[in-house]
């Protein structure tokens, strides 16, 4: 797979995908942008200091991973900025505050601070979101809303469609990698009766190969995988089957 | 809280840019950049001694991305529909009075279809076409199977190019004039 030609590379013939994905290459930050967010993290975290907040964002980390930290943050956040209200003044601790960070020798010293950016937005409420899961299929269907205009709303069933699809793959290609490819043929075999023409068409047809090479049958795995490799030449899976179908 | 420690510096100097286009790449306009990046970086100086290792430190820190990119695109829908701020990012570079209309029209254009792409098919996409990440290595810091990342790059990839056709359909002449 990571021998693929990429399309914002020369390889891709189609100059329109070429330039838009080229166009999207650069988001580099602008100069002076680490040094800020470096004086703006370093403010934060002392006006934290200085409200007492920290005992709280701690606890409230304690639980673990980085979403616990996310939360963390909020927490953190959100008491800055009421602690910052409740001063009504950020003389003295504005004072406190700069003595903190100048003293401290990771702080670059040359940018001054910026008092007024000590409370930033407060961050949304929204609870934290949950990992992508290991399906394939996006959470809607995959029908494009662009393509009809008229419907805001993808029609369910066809999302269920390809839940159904993607979850059947996960479990097909469990089985193989846990060394069953008879039962991972059976679950294919299922899927291909219930979504006949789903939209992991493509996978579907890859590890029905795959599970030809377990099981020894390499004449149907390799014709299956030359077939493949004409249908999709372009497929993220085709690198993968030219190498299958040519082994030797 | 406890003043930064030399370690955090260092992380900080090393992925500070990585967590930048992170975000960028995953919907962030320039405009919020910092404000999220500083957040991801509370995040890490919070939950330092959390992390045990288990995994790379950049995936650590793309996992944190990936919240903090979630969290602000869900809670400013509307946002994914603006005409992203491409413009003003170029005109901040030095070589903004190079850039045309057309070039930054056509970042937008771009930006806009990622952000109509469900994000588990965006990130794939992103990692492997703009970063230039193997599938092997987008498995890993997405903890998914390379079989997975494949489905996921090839639905993003149909999903781009039929976006990409029906733009050239509807406007061959911003086509001819992209080329």
């Amino acid at each position: 797979m990571g021998d693929q030609p990429r399309w914002a590379s020369p390889m891709n013939e189609d100059e329109l995908e070429r330039e838009l994905l080229g166009s999207l290459r650069d988001v580099s930050p602008p100069p002076g942008a680490k040094g800020e967010t470096w004086n703006r993290l370093a403010v934060q975290v002392a006006a934290a200091a200085t409200i007492g907040t920290v005992s709280a964002a701690v606890h409230a980390v304690a639980g673990s991973g980085a979403g616990a930290a996310l939360q963390a943050t909020k927490v953190l956040t959100g008491k800055v900025v009421a602690g910052v209200a409740l001063a009504g003044s950020m003389a003295v601790g504005g004072w406190w505050i700069h003595r903190q960070i100048t003293a401290s020798p990771a702080v670059p010293v040359g940018a001054p601070v910026a008092f007024e950016r000590v409370a930033p937005p407060a961050p949304p409420s929204v609870p934290p979101v949950r990992e992508p899961e290991e399906i394939v299929a996006p959470a809607r269907a995959p029908i494009d809303p662009l393509e009809r205009p008229t419907k805001t709303v993808e029609p369910r069933p066809r999302s269920d469609l390809l839940a159904l699809e993607s979850r059947m793959l996960t479990d097909a290609r469990a089985q193989l990698r846990g060394g069953d490819p008879r039962s991972s043929l059976s679950t294919l075999e299922r899927l291909r009766a219930r979504v006949p023409r789903g939209v992991l068409m493509q996978e579907r047809e890859v590890l029905a190969i795959q599970i030809a090479s377990a099981l020894g049958d390499t004449t149907t795995a390799k014709r299956r995988a030359k077939e493949f490799v004409d249908a999709y030449p372009e497929s993220p899976h085709a690198s993968q089957m030219r190498r299958l179908a040519t082994d030797p | 809280m406890a003043p930064f420690s030399p370690e955090f510096r260092a992380i900080y100097d090393e992925h500070f840019e990585f967590v930048w286009c992170s975000l960028r790449r995953l919907g962030v306009r320039e405009a919020d950049t910092m404000d999220l990046v500083q957040k991801v970086f509370l995040a890490v100086h919070v939950g330092w001694g959390q992390f045990e290792g288990r995994s790379k430190i950049r995936t650590w820190l793309f996992g944190i991305c990936r919240r903090v990119a979630s969290d602000y695109r869900r809670s400013s829908p509307i946002r994914r529909e603006i005409v992203t701020d491409a413009a003003a990012m170029d005109l901040r570079r030095d070589d903004a009075a190079a850039l045309g209309a057309e070039s930054r029209h056509r970042a937008s254009i771009a930006e806009g279809i990622l952000n109509r792409m469900p994000e588990p098919q965006r990130v794939v996409f992103v990692l492997f076409e703009l970063e230039e990440m193997s599938g092997e290595d987008i498995a890993e810091l997405l903890n998914l199977s390379v079989g997975t990342v494949r489905s996921r790059l090839r639905l993003a990839r149909e999903r781009f190019r039929r976006e990409v056709k029906r733009l050239a359909a509807a406007d061959p002449i911003g086509r001819k004039e992209a080329v």
